[in-house]
């Protein structure tokens, strides 16, 4: 074999690789040959692992020598809807504990929806020098202890963002552990907390970061201050207001109007709970430069969100609750030419009948009159066939299409027919769709229609859908770039599930619950895949109690190079190669 | 190459005519969905049956054509979980074949096992499904339904004021529903101490000079600001300009486990949460 490879020094092709950031590149790099493999491992500086289950910190470490930022997700999406039980899993100690004392260098730690504790957050905050970042999204498990030893202890801190995070808010104390000789904060995410803070201290706090950008506060940070904040920060960038309400009051308003008008580069705007219309108009002059704006904890009526929307032609970026109607989204899409996404949200989903006037029009409005509107998370109460295929019609270049029919098994409003030829006209059109949410009532033969077009998919959710086990070997077989599939209260058993076992070896995950797998089937399938984790999350009690063709409650099947896990609470079974043994944790 | 198997782990070769394994499943699945788990050792729920019998294809009928939903969960049910039984979606499976139509590669299994069940499936998947209104107006509750995560549908109760009566939606915690049989304390709507429904945890308040009292979920919270706060709009009920600052001018107080009462503020929040049996809020001096 020639020695081709050292013939070009490595220091060369290290400095090459360094502008090779997305880790699908860097990982064909690894398999040119096996001198490229050892350089790239020891120079590559970030990694990304969406299911913390899938690989063990051991085997990161002993390829990656040399990693700056790393971020891991945990548990799966559903359990944003509280269908994971709690203790399933997804704790990150382990990993902390490893990367402690492997990665002196660490600089960012990205988690998702991962139980994060006390002691892992004293064990970051002594562990790494450099630190720069913390994000912690959707997690739980720790305390403000925890972050009072962030603060204290993390001198280069750049970025501490809890977004959506459950904190066990013991007092807003721990923002007083920021030492006074602390300057580098850049973007500080505050928003999930409930408890007050010392004004003060915070004021303070922002006051002597000159590179703060980003700013979300929590609700307990009333109006009247926020204008001193801002005041403090004028070069923010994206801004997120406490609570948002207050009587008015002139001083107060122009106050705040005025400290806002002060923030030239602000572009992003968020919080606004209990918000108030009075207060609106003083973010007007601000709105001209807005690319971003979350409404969605706000329960504002349509023309006072219109009026606001007419002020920001820039606007690429909307989350909003369904108070704005069919004929707020109408005024959006001739006001805002360059939407990109659009959120809008339930305001009262648990009641039967409607409370505003949001239908599928809305969405038709949008589609039609932004053209570069390309993500979509939609919560209605009717829909039909018609509507969706002009919505595919208009706006082709969907990556994202969420549509959330609030009452399960929905039909076409019109017809009273399946609404499959509206989701087929989706995907038909869509060609770039990566991600999917159906609803409304939908038999096999949508199914049908998402394998056959969907060639891009990569995340599907479905619920309460389809008819048989056809259905979902449709979506097996045919979505050639499926990574992540969950489902809920489908039909869906065991036949289709096991005749395209090896189609899960492809996938990151895939969970089904409340549908029709046997323990049989998944017995059989944690025999045959062992690089398969099955796991059967069954809160009745072991599954061997139980006949063998009773279908399981819960199931989460993911690719995994660690093996079975061990960290699996009462009612979680891995099912193993040995199909006698079942590991009971 | 090898896509999958059976259930007789026979191997699925792609140019198997799409057959799913006719043969044998029909027991399997009659044995799945002929059997009524809940017979079994599941002592504390009613879990899905998805029999297709005769009898249920009636109740399901008449109740709620194709809603999905089950349980209205009773404050006094002694532990009859609201699991999702989506009874409705498997006899509909089954009801139909689905050879029948245009399935354009595939045999599909049909799996029914029996004819009357066809008709019955074919009634069903007909009808509309709508809430059926006669029933209580407790809402219909589905676990994780519809998907908003839980700090959305917090912040969706308080807007709607502080939540209707009953109001069970909420789950902030998802534990295994084993520990939470034996964490449900069943209290009936007179009761002082707090009812724990579905981890939820309520208390009742009384404003002075409000004639009517409230209940209000303790775990919605994690201090006593966001409790006050939620408090003072459950009761003032206005979201136009409500003044902020007198936010201050409120007292809470609180009953504990000796009877006394006291104010709220100075024991953590922990604490407070454990031994809180009722609430009392009133506004300062004059």
């Amino acid at each position: 074999m020639l020695r081709m490879a050292s013939s070009f020094p490595e220091e060369v092709l290290e400095h090459v690789f360094s502008f090779i950031q997305s880790d699908a590149d860097r990982n064909s790099i690894s398999m040119v040959c096996k001198s490229w493999y050892e350089i790239e491992r020891w120079c590559r500086r970030r990694i990304f692992v969406g299911n913390c289950y899938a690989v063990s910190p051991r085997m990161v470490i002993r390829r990656f020598p040399d990693v700056r930022s790393i971020e891991l997700k945990g548990k799966p999406h559903f359990a944003d809807f509280n269908l994971v039980p709690e203790g399933w899993g997804g704790y990150v100690d382990p990993w902390i504990s490893a990367m402690a004392m492997a990665y002196p260098w660490l600089e960012e730690i990205r988690l998702k929806r991962m139980v994060v504790t006390d002691e892992s957050l004293e064990l970051i905050a002594k562990s790494f020098k450099n630190f720069k970042a913390l994000v912690l999204s959707s997690c739980e498990g720790f305390s403000t202890d925890g972050l009072a030893a962030i603060a204290a202890n993390c001198r280069n801190l750049r970025e501490l963002d809890l977004r959506e995070s459950d904190v066990d808010d013991l007092s807003g104390h721990w923002l007083s552990h920021f030492p006074d000789t602390y300057t580098s904060l850049v973007s500080l995410d505050i928003s999930c907390l409930g408890s007050e803070m010392s004004f003060t201290a915070l004021e303070r706090l922002v006051g002597r970061c000159p590179n703060l950008r980003s700013l979300r506060l929590n609700r307990t940070v009333p109006i009247e201050k926020l204008a001193n904040l801002l005041r403090q920060a004028p070069q923010l960038v994206e801004l997120g207001t406490g609570a948002y309400s207050a009587e008015l009051r002139p001083e107060v308003f122009s106050n705040l109007a005025g400290a806002l008008s002060g923030c030239k580069e602000l572009k992003s705007l968020s919080g606004f709970w209990e918000a108030v219309p009075a207060y609106l108009p003083a973010v007007y002059s601000i709105c001209p430069g807005l690319t971003s704006l979350n409404l969605s904890y706000a329960a504002i009526q349509s023309p006072h969100l219109i009026k606001l929307l007419s002020h920001c032609p820039k606007l690429q970026r909307l989350w909003v609750l369904d108070y704005i109607e069919d004929v707020g989204l109408e005024a959006l899409a001739a006001s805002c030419k360059d939407l990109r996404e659009l959120r809008v949200f339930p305001s009262d989903p648990f009641v039967a009948e409607p409370n505003v006037s949001l239908t599928e029009q809305g969405l038709v409005s949008v589609s039609g009159g932004c053209p570069k509107l390309h993500s979509v998370l939609y919560f209605c109460r009717q829909m039909s066939n018609a509507a969706l295929t002009t919505i595919a019609r208009n706006r082709p270049n969907f990556t994202c299409f969420r549509l959330c029919i609030i009452e399960p098994r929905t039909p076409d409003y019109l017809t009273l027919g399946p609404l499959d030829a509206g989701f087929g006209a989706i995907v038909e059109h869509c060609k770039d769709l990566r991600r999917l949410s159906v609803s409304g009532l939908l038999t096999d033969r949508a199914f049908e229609y998402i394998g056959t077009y969907a060639k891009k998919l990569e995340m599907l959710s479905l619920a309460f859908a389809g008819d048989s086990d056809l259905g979902l070997h449709h979506v097996l077989s045919g979505c050639e770039n499926l990574r992540k599939l969950e489902i809920r209260d489908c039909p869906f058993g065991d036949k289709a599930l096991l005749a395209n076992a090896a189609k899960l070896e492809t996938m990151r995950s895939l969970w089904m619950s409340s549908c029709m797998v046997s323990y049989g089937a998944c017995k059989l399938l944690g025999q045959k895949m062992p690089r398969l984790n099955v796991e059967v999350i069954d809160e009745r009690g072991p599954p061997d109690t139980r006949p063998e063709s009773c279908p399981v409650e819960k199931l989460y099947i993911y690719r995994s190079v660690a093996g079975p896990r061990f960290d699996m609470p009462g009612f979680v079974w891995t099912m193993d190669e040995d199909s006698s043994a079942l590991r009971l944790s | 190459m090898i896509k999958g198997f059976d259930m007789n782990d026979r191997r699925f070769e792609p140019d198997d005519c799409g057959s799913f394994a006719i043969s044998k499943s029909k027991r399997s699945f009659e044995g799945a969905f002929g059997r009524k788990i809940g017979d079994e050792a599941a002592p504390h729920f009613l879990v899905w049956d998805g029999q297709p019998n005769e009898e249920d294809d009636r109740k399901g009928h008449k109740k709620r054509d194709s809603h999905p939903i089950i349980n209205k969960f009773e404050p006094d049910d002694c532990g009859s979980f609201a699991i999702s039984k989506s009874k409705r979606s498997f006899e509909g499976a089954f009801g139909r074949k689905i050879g029948d139509e245009a399935a354009p590669h595939f045999l599909v299994w049909d799996g029914q096992p029996n004819e009357e069940d066809d008709r019955k499936g074919h009634k069903k998947r007909d009808s509309h499904p709508i809430i059926n209104k006669s029933e209580s107006d407790e809402e219909s509750y589905i676990v994780g339904w519809p998907p908003i995560t839980s700090s959305r549908k917090r912040e969706l109760i308080l807007q709607n004021n502080g939540g209707r009566v009953g109001h069970h939606q909420i789950i902030k915690k998802r534990t295994p529903l084993i520990s939470m049989a034996k964490n449900i304390m069943i209290s009936g709507s007179n009761s002082s101490s707090p009812s724990i429904i579905n981890n939820s945890m309520y208390v009742k308040v009384k404003m002075e000079g409000v004639p009517i009292a409230r209940k209000i979920d303790l775990t919605l919270h994690n201090s006593y600001y966001s409790l006050k706060n939620a408090l003072i709009t459950m009761f003032t009920n206005s979201y136009d300009g409500k003044c902020t600052e007198d936010r201050g001018s409120y007292r809470l107080t609180y009953q504990d486990k000796e009877g006394d009462w006291l104010l709220a503020g100075d024991v953590p929040w922990k604490s407070f949460i454990k031994s809180v049996q009722r609430l009392e809020i009133a506004r300062n001096g004059g």
